[in-house]
């Protein structure tokens, strides 16, 4: 009688070992493709942007210069242009 | 008689087996002599591999070490030029002070309130733009600057793959030259004050526009200056863009 209990102990004893390890095998994986997901959403803004003004490609550093604005002098000047013509 | 034809049964099977002995060996020297070879060839291929990658580790270091030389002196002369700059600012704000006050005593005589506020403004108006205007200059050669360093490093990759970068170098240090005029000609730039010599109140528009007249040439010359800066990193940037599958190269490219 004694000895049934005990195995029915140590079965149950089993299955909930069994049942704990599943659970936490399916939520650590779970928490790392939240992870992967972070670091892929976080990672991807960051290289797209630092791709124009740190990458040393020709096309990058064409693109770069091609979009330096030395400015408009006459644009400049409008204000006092307009102060000018009032005295 | 039995014996005798056994003894010379076994001595013809010599004689005949003898040539065959001697082709196996000789077969055999030969494999010997062809993986001797072959081991030594390996020996000789391995050797130059690791002379090549050893040169090849030799070149990459003094490029770094000329990189690092470089990106110093960039920021030595970034630094030089903003002490300069700020000197000039601050010896230019007080020469400004002193002129305001000089333009005071001038427009006592001036009866038309409104002319006088209004030569006021454009006096604030043009040490103001002046600022503006060396500032964003001064922005301009940095940005320039920082793409030179990016040809510099592009034309340090290509040189480990064994390109030849040398006129690549030579517009860059054309173009270091041009953004240091630049520089210069800002600096002086930075420190000029627009004096508004206002005679009389019917000549105060020309007085006025003389000084505006003044500060716009002036501008103008710098913003050349600066536009022949961006000409010469263009020069540099057209001089890499040449070389032959320039943007696949890297420092670690085995890519010859």
């Amino acid at each position: 009688m004694n000895q049934s209990i005990l195995i029915a102990i140590a079965v149950i004893l089993v299955a909930l070992a069994g049942i704990w390890f599943w659970m936490y095998n399916s939520a650590t994986e779970t928490k790392s493709e939240q992870t992967t997901a972070n670091v892929e959403t976080e990672n991807e803004p960051q290289s797209s942007s630092a791709a124009s003004q740190d990458s040393d490609t020709a096309s990058a550093i064409g693109a770069d210069l091609e979009s330096v604005d030395l400015g408009s002098l006459n644009e400049e000047f409008k204000a006092i242009d307009q102060n000018i013509n009032g005295l | 008689m039995r014996k005798i034809f056994i003894c010379s049964l076994a001595l013809a099977l010599a004689v005949l087996a003898a040539p065959a002995q001697a082709q196996n060996l000789s077969v055999e020297s030969v494999k010997n002599s062809i993986r001797g070879l072959r081991d030594n060839f390996k020996v000789e291929i391995k050797k130059d591999i690791k002379n090549a990658n050893e040169t090849k580790k030799e070149l990459r270091n003094q490029i770094q070490e000329k990189r690092g030389e470089f990106q110093a002196e960039v920021r030595q002369n970034r630094e030089e030029f903003k002490i300069k700059l700020e000197a000039n600012r601050v010896e230019v704000k007080n020469r400004i002070a002193n002129q305001k006050e000089e333009l005071k005593t001038r427009l006592k005589d001036i009866k038309d309130e409104r002319k006088k506020t209004l030569t006021f403004k454009i006096s604030d108006q043009i040490a103001a733009l002046n600022e503006k205007m060396t500032n964003h200059f001064s922005a301009v050669l940095s940005n320039l600057e920082n793409i030179l360093e990016r040809i510099a490093s592009r034309a340090d990759k290509a040189e480990i793959n064994g390109r030849d970068v040398s006129s690549v170098r030579t517009a860059i240090k054309a173009a270091q030259a041009a953004i240091e005029d630049a520089r210069t000609a800002i600096a002086t730039q930075a420190a000029k004050a627009y004096n508004l010599v206002v005679t009389d109140e019917s000549t105060i528009r020309t007085d006025v526009g003389k000084a505006r007249q003044v500060l716009h040439g002036d501008l103008s010359a710098i913003r050349s200056i600066v536009q022949s800066a961006h000409q010469a990193v263009k020069n540099a940037a057209v001089k890499l863009a040449q070389i032959p599958n320039i943007d696949k190269l890297d420092d670690n490219s085995e890519n010859n």
